[in-house]
């Protein structure tokens, strides 16, 4: 009777560990790897950043988590290889991913359960064992980059920009130094989700901050009545209608200045994107929304390296429907064939100034294009580029 | 800083009592005892004004300007009685019709109409140095996006007319002159758009509109420094002249009476 019982409970033993073993993982957590296709991710609108060999994947949601976001951190590598991070303190999407020159990550910005935006800044040492995220108040910023000398900068919406300098030494709890750039001379803001502002540290030292909305004018602010200012000294602040920005602006490290693009010839347009060399590419449009009508007037804008003008780039096929993509110093378009689960992606190449194919494939079953990461192969440079949506 | 001056409040208060009653002048606008007369000038022509304030003559010389400068040539002032129908005046309001001609016919336009006066020896015919729109140097116009005027003073040196926010919340800005190390206020400017942000966020004004408040910079009185004419684009006395020759104290300079129409012409114009 005895052996009866242990087999009984044997196998209700093994049962369970049978479902433990073949249980799909959740799907926050979910990063499959297919085979000349890439990740398929269980979640979209992740912080993505690209390391080469390997890409980190911060946060995210998806309709299959009922919209909830994601504290998930994943490093998937070109390989196929999936290595998970601790979690984030706070779950986001949209997030942006930061690794400091000590190979610490950083993870800021986003949009966290409620849509808040005041998510705080989170930082890991993923080399310390054990190591956890730790966390940092913010309030709402604009804008994030990384300057050349790993430094993060922070732009807020009035213009004002802050250094942050991280030091761990071995500890898992950094110290944090602040410091001021050179304020905006005007205020720039996000134009709705999906025209934030966006801003890029280059290799020269140089800081570029482009997109959102801005005011056409500056106005100098009159010191109080009282004091007595002397002549040419002055603080600036935005003046007029906002609008959607059509020039970006730069930052020269030598001099602590900015200065102010030449605008785009195209009044509205999807996000803009910045290259390595500091370039700016801007999928224009003459209507509100991009596409909204039939006459509208659409075309690819890149930036002059001297920010004097811009530059139309031949359209790829099917414009309508491609989403422009940077990565490094390279541009991409993804598109979809119809609504069928075959997309494409073309790489721009500047010299014969074409749009040959790089890639092309099907997504198997039911799977949503948004949540993979296609890998690529460009000209023996394998990478990860996000599969999105048209944003025309 | 130069402080704003107390005359320019009683002279508003008084402008406002002159569009109320259609007063023809107001012992506030009269000139201070021992100070030189105001500047008795008109912008734009075929003009309506209540009451009759001005009389008919030869006695009128036209600011005009060319490419090559600015000069200012003997015209005429012709008035004719119009009552004007008005819902609390069964006749209509009493009022003159005023047409300025130029002595000798020219396409150029007129920036203002000057009566004549002599105790105002310099306000004679003859060229002008002038430092916009006409200029040896051109003036920069609104640099880096800003709506500021920078010019080369008739003294050579640098001068720069800044709008400036005086008032965040309230969407306030007055004009302010930078000159000489100075800096002066020159009053408040666009209160037709107050507030402006509202105002200006559909469908914005062009630049040119709201650049526009420099009508002419030079030397009007002759004395070799820099005068302004102005227009803040208020609704009551919004045309000034700025003259050098006026300035009391460390002032840059000294207004010296508004335009007709001084009230009326509002912000719909």
């Amino acid at each position: 009777m005895r052996a009866v019982w242990i087999f009984i409970l044997g196998c209700l033993v093994g049962a369970v560990n049978a479902q433990a073993l073949d249980a799909p993982p959740p799907q926050e957590r979910r990063a499959r790897f297919d085979p000349g296709l890439g990740f398929q991710l269980g979640r979209e609108q992740v912080g993505l950043l690209d390391l080469g060999d390997t890409t980190i994947v911060a946060g995210g949601t998806s309709y299959r988590l009922g919209w909830a976001r994601s504290k998930a951190v994943d490093v998937l590598g070109v390989d196929g290889s999936v290595r998970h991070l601790p979690d984030l303190r706070h779950a986001r999407y949209r997030a942006q991913v930061f690794r400091l020159r000590d190979g610490a990550l950083v993870v800021v910005g986003g949009l966290g359960e409620n849509d808040e935006r005041d998510l705080p800044l989170e930082w890991l040492q993923p080399a310390t064992p054990g190591a956890d995220w730790q966390v940092f108040e913010m309030p709402h910023i604009e804008a994030w980059a990384q300057l050349a000398d790993g430094d993060l900068v922070a732009i807020d919406a009035s213009g004002r920009i802050e250094r942050l300098r991280f030091e761990s030494r071995g500890s898992i709890t950094p110290t944090l130094t602040r410091s001021l750039l050179a304020s905006l001379d005007r205020n720039r803001s996000e134009l709705g989700q999906r025209t934030p502002v966006v801003a890029r540290g280059l290799a020269d030292g140089r800081l570029v901050i482009a997109d959102g909305q801005v005011q056409p004018y500056r106005i100098a602010i009159a010191p109080p009545e009282d004091e007595d200012a002397p002549t040419g000294e002055v603080a600036y602040t935005g003046f007029g209608p906002w609008s959607h920005a059509r020039d970006y602006e730069i930052h020269d490290p030598g001099t602590n200045a900015w200065q102010t693009s030449a605008p785009a010839r195209l009044p509205n347009g999807s996000p803009m994107q910045i290259l390595a060399d500091g370039r700016v590419l801007r999928a224009g449009s003459s209507t509100i929304p991009p596409g909204e009508s039939v006459a509208s007037e659409r075309a690819l804008e890149l930036s002059r390296a001297d920010a004097s003008g811009w530059v139309d780039l031949p359209a790829p096929n099917d414009v309508e429907r491609a989403t422009v993509v940077v990565r490094q110093d390279r541009i991409f378009a993804h598109l979809r064939v119809g609504n069928t689960a075959e997309h494409f992606i073309l790489r721009f190449d500047e010299a014969s100034r074409q749009w040959p194919e790089l890639w092309r494939g099907s997504e198997p079953g039911n799977e949503r294009i948004f949540e993979r990461l296609l890998l690529v192969d460009d000209a023996g440079t394998p990478m990860l580029i996000p599969a999105m949506e048209s944003e025309w | 800083m130069v402080r704003r001056d107390p005359r320019m409040l009683r002279s508003t208060c008084a402008g406002l009592f002159l569009a109320a009653c259609g007063a023809v002048v107001a012992q506030d606008l009269a000139p201070e005892p021992g100070s030189a007369p105001d500047l008795n000038f008109a912008i734009g022509n075929d003009l309506w004004l209540p009451a009759w304030p001005l009389a008919p003559g030869d006695d009128w010389l036209a600011l005009v300007c060319a490419d090559a400068g600015c000069e200012l040539v003997a015209a005429t002032l012709t008035a004719k009685v119009e009552p004007r129908p008005s819902p609390r005046h069964p006749v209509g309001m009493a009022g003159q019709r005023l047409h300025w001609q130029l002595a000798t016919p020219s396409s150029l336009p007129v920036i203002a109409w000057l009566r004549r006066d002599p105790a105002l020896a310099w306000l004679l015919p003859g060229a002008l140095q002038s430092a916009y729109p006409a200029a040896p140097q051109p003036a920069v116009i609104g640099p880096e996006r800003t709506l500021e005027i920078l010019l080369t003073g008739v003294d050579g040196r640098e001068e720069r007319l800044r709008p400036m926010l005086t008032d965040r919340e309230a969407g306030t800005a007055g004009l302010y002159l930078d000159a000489r190390g100075q800096r002066q206020w020159l009053g408040e400017l666009w209160s037709c758009l107050s507030p402006l942000d509202a105002i200006l966020a559909a469908p914005p004004p062009p630049r040119s509109a709201l650049l526009g408040y420099l009508l002419w910079a030079g030397d009007l009185d002759r004395d070799g420094l820099t005068d302004y004419l102005i227009d803040s684009s208020s609704p009551l006395q919004s045309r000034r002249w700025y003259l050098s020759s006026r300035a009391e104290g460390e002032a840059l300079v000294g207004m010296s009476g508004y335009g007709h129409p001084d009230a009326g012409i509002g912000c719909d114009e």
